[in-house]
């Protein structure tokens, strides 16, 4: 079925510094705004990762009322950034839920499968707790010329399938796909702290 | 650690490179042509 609510739909609404003020006055237009700004983009990044319409609609509204809870105290530099994180981090939530729930059913669960392979093998030594682990992601992702590193956040952070990006960038499905093999290694190489970072 | 996990992880992407896939991402080639030059003239008069 056609998927009619795109990115980028509604984006140019009202500005994001007047949508933070909103939401430190307390007004219930913040959410209004940002729904209208940010709602189809946001939906669209948890239907990505949950594969699943209704529960990315929950998602979606379960950012606003999390950016509700958190601003303020927070004021953050990019709105749109700060939703993105806020509703990625509800998807993975869910969807470690469905996973548990659903074990041997057919989630689709590709691009974190994906990474399976850049685990390192834990017979070689200590696993990296979770502050080396996001030192190791951000040194890995500064290492990448942009267009790849581009293409890497867009298979593993906002969750688009191959097909998806190779219809985004105009590049043929196999190029994504073997470039995404090659930094999947590399980002092996960088958790098994084979990469020495200055 | 899982794969899921390293995905979960992921979310501590520093900001900046976050805000450079959502710029860059949805664009066509000729917007983010655009895009390039208006931020090489960012930096150079900025």
């Amino acid at each position: 079925m056609l998927e009619l609510r795109r990115e980028g739909d509604g984006e140019s609404g009202m500005n994001d510094e007047k949508i933070i003020a909103l939401f430190w006055e307390r007004s219930e237009a913040a959410i209004d705004e940002t729904k209208k700004k940010y709602g189809s983009f946001l939906y669209m990044l948890a239907k990505n990762v949950l594969q699943d319409s209704r529960d990315a609609e929950e998602c979606e509204s379960d950012t606003y009322l999390h950016a509700w809870k958190s601003i303020p105290p927070s004021r953050p530099v990019c709105l749109k950034t700060y939703l993105a994180k806020i509703t990625r981090n509800i998807s993975i939530s869910r969807l470690r839920k469905k996973k548990a729930q659903k074990r041997g059913g057919n989630v689709v669960l590709l691009p974190y499968e994906e990474l399976e392979e850049c685990i390192p093998d834990e017979r070689r030594g200590e696993q990296p707790d979770a502050d080396c682990l996001r030192d190791y992601i951000n040194s890995f992702l500064s290492t990448l010329p942009k267009e790849q590193r581009i293409l890497f956040m867009q298979r593993y952070w906002m969750a688009y399938s191959v097909q998806e990006i190779a219809r985004q960038t105009g590049k043929k499905e196999k190029y994504i796909t073997n470039h995404l093999y090659l930094m999947r290694k590399k980002l092996k190489l960088h958790l098994e702290g084979k990469v020495i970072v200055e | 650690m899982s794969g899921m996990d390293l995905f979960c992880a992921l979310n501590n992407a520093e900001d900046s490179f976050v805000k450079e896939t959502l710029t860059y991402t949805g664009k066509t080639k000729k917007e983010v042509k655009y895009i390039d030059r208006y931020l090489d003239w960012l930096q150079y008069w900025c």
